[in-house]
């Protein structure tokens, strides 16, 4: 009945679990930055144990981290947050070798982590502009299966591009 | 009801039933996915999302021959679509103005300048950095080269200095051009020249690459035939106009008389025409009328060229329709008219009035021709404005009517949303501006579509 001083913050805890078996504990609010939790979330409406079977623990305690300083810079209604949040992602993006940034675009996909996945396909993007052809295979590890002749075309059609 | 605390203990037994539900819920959306070989991202919407952000056209080419998927991708209309919205652009996406500037040392002209505008949009398109300033035509091996005019990305230029013979057709955007067949007599005197495009085939608009020979154009030159006449205080030039067809590669020449004098100004096609602003030869450049010529037809049937009438309501007289006050340009496609004129009444400020010309099409066996127009006054705004600089318009938003850019004191280009009454300085001629007059200064403005437009390999 009257309970509660105890009850004035309640921030929820959910608790997520990696396909590898690691677990994490994570505040409702930051969880519910990624679309598919907070889905769950509402359709559930109650605490539960998430299971992920398809992300790995490191890259889900990489996509969490992202969405618990998004989380608490955003609780601040200060109009320096889109800086601080700005500054944050660049950092954030800025060391990831090309084997991460899969996992995590894949992770953050798979959450619906929007925000983010708009962050690291942004982050691809600025990986494959004013390359050549040959850096991008090499960069991305793609082999080319166009039939002999085809690439030739394409390059011979906009040789404008290829210099 | 279940307190933090005990989540996992009452929970754990039903965990596993309850994982595999939402799994299913989750991922719907993996539709394309699948499975390759290749290591990288091979989901569509994926890929897809990142394409939209690669702002340059060369970087997006070449993303094409990367692999299969990524062309079926970048030539899909998903990838369209989608980069539309990304943008969040109207169509076309950006543009590119020209300035040419003379120099004049006593009545020789000493040398002539270009130097280029680029909104960020197209800076983005083109792949530019740092932007300096009068380098966009620097990958042409020729140090100078005369503008005629431009449609859409594609400028037509000759690299002749004085009189001229030959005829290039360039896209500075991919550092492509053409030459045209060599003209049958060089030229000394040329007072303007156009060119007009248009497509073979019913083609979706932007949605595919075009290439130049996918087109039928005309390329045309006026050239003055013999001495200005006067007759009565009333001047008139006999004009030959050489047009060039692109079905037969042949030049052709006919004469036809207009009774007053070219405006320096590029033409402007519009509707399947080519206009001009017509200036009267009472050396006052006052402007009379606008030629609309229908390069087309053959030059000696009596459509080819039509005058059409300045709108009523603009203002005539010595100064007030100088040739300077007007300027032609297109908006969406649209031919636009515009007349600044100093606000008299207020004594300060500018009074700006821009029309916008509507083709209205008849029936050929009406007295008319066929052919008859009205004049929509869309703008009409009287601006007190404080600066006592002088100021033109200089070229017209190609997507947005509602946006012009003028130029300010010789040198400063302006960009002036005519609605909100918001003017912002986006750019500035180089301190040389300052010793060309007004009147001299041609701007060419390139349009550029989704694809650039590609010029066959001669």
């Amino acid at each position: 009945m009257s309970s509660s001083s105890t009850t004035t913050t309640t921030t929820r805890l959910l608790m997520l679990k990696a396909s590898d078996g690691v677990t994490f504990e994570v505040e409702e609010a930051v969880a519910t930055k990624l679309g598919a939790i907070n889905n769950m979330v509402e359709e559930e409406g109650s605490e539960d144990l998430i299971c992920l079977p398809n992300v790995n623990g490191k890259f889900l305690g990489m996509v969490l981290e992202w969405c618990k300083k998004h989380a608490n810079n955003n609780t601040n209604s200060d109009k320096g947050n889109d800086e601080v949040n700005k500054w944050w992602d660049k950092e954030f993006v800025m060391d990831l070798d090309q084997n991460t940034l899969y996992h995590l675009l894949m992770a953050a996909d798979y959450l619906s982590g929007t925000e983010l996945v708009d962050l690291l396909t942004e982050k691809v993007a600025s990986m494959i502009r004013g390359k050549k052809v040959e850096e991008i295979r090499e960069t991305f590890k793609i082999k080319s299966d166009f039939l002999p002749g085809q690439e030739e075309e394409i390059r011979k059609k906009n040789s404008w591009a290829f210099e | 009801h279940t307190s933090k605390s005990s989540i996992l203990l009452n929970m754990k037994h039903r965990i596993s039933e309850k994982c595999s539900n939402r799994i299913r819920n989750m991922k719907k959306k993996r539709k394309r996915r699948r499975k390759s070989e290749s290591y990288f991202v091979d989901d569509d919407d994926l890929l897809l999302e990142i394409f939209v952000r690669i702002p340059d056209i060369q970087s997006i080419v070449r993303c094409g021959a990367v692999c299969k998927n990524w062309f079926s991708l970048i030539k899909s209309p998903d990838y369209y679509h989608k980069r539309i919205q990304f943008q969040s652009l109207p169509l076309p996406l950006s543009f590119t103005f020209i300035f040419k500037l003379k120099d004049y040392h006593g009545s020789r002209v000493v040398t002539e300048q270009f130097y280029e505008y680029l909104p960020e949009e197209s800076k983005i398109l083109h792949g530019f950095n740092s932007y300096q300033q009068s380098t966009y035509l620097n990958f042409l091996p020729w140090r100078k080269v005369r503008i005629f005019s431009t449609f859409n990305d594609l400028l037509l230029f000759s690299p002749d200095r004085h009189c001229v013979t030959r005829l290039m057709i360039c896209n500075p955007l991919t550092r492509q051009w053409i030459e045209l067949p060599r003209l049958p007599l060089a030229l000394c005197q040329v007072d303007c020249g156009g060119f007009l495009c248009e497509p073979t085939l019913p083609l979706q608009h932007n949605k595919q690459q075009f290439k130049l020979d996918q087109y039928r154009y005309r390329v045309m030159l006026l050239y003055p035939d013999g001495p200005v006449i006067y007759d009565d205080y009333e001047g008139r030039t006999d004009y030959t106009a050489l047009t060039f067809c692109s079905e037969t590669g042949i030049w052709s020449t006919s004469s036809s008389s207009f009774p007053g004098d070219f405006d320096t100004q590029p033409m402007v096609a519009c509707n399947g025409m080519l206009h001009c602003l017509e200036e009267t030869m009472d050396m006052n450049y006052t402007v009379d009328r606008i030629i609309a010529m229908d390069p087309f037809r053959d030059a000696n049937h009596p459509k080819f060229h039509r005058s059409i009438d300045l709108p009523l309501d603009c203002r005539m007289g010595i100064n007030l329709s100088n040739v300077v006050r007007f300027r032609l340009g297109l908006v969406k496609e649209r031919l636009r008219l515009s007349q600044l004129l100093p606000n008299e009444s207020a004594g300060i400020g500018f009074v700006l009035k821009v029309w916008e010309l509507n083709y209205n099409y008849v029936d050929d066996c009406n007295d008319n021709d066929g052919f008859s127009w009205t004049w929509t006054l869309v703008h009409n705004v009287e601006v007190k404005d404080r600066h006592k600089l002088r100021l033109f318009v200089i070229a017209f938003h190609p997507n947005n009517g509602n946006v012009i850019f003028l130029l300010r004191g010789y040198r400063h280009i302006y960009q002036y949303d005519i609605v909100e009454g918001k003017m912002k300085q986006v750019g500035k001629l180089p301190d040389e501006a300052k010793k060309s007059c007004y009147a001299d200064l041609q701007v060419f403005t390139l349009v550029h579509p989704f694809w650039p437009t590609l010029l066959p390999s001669v």
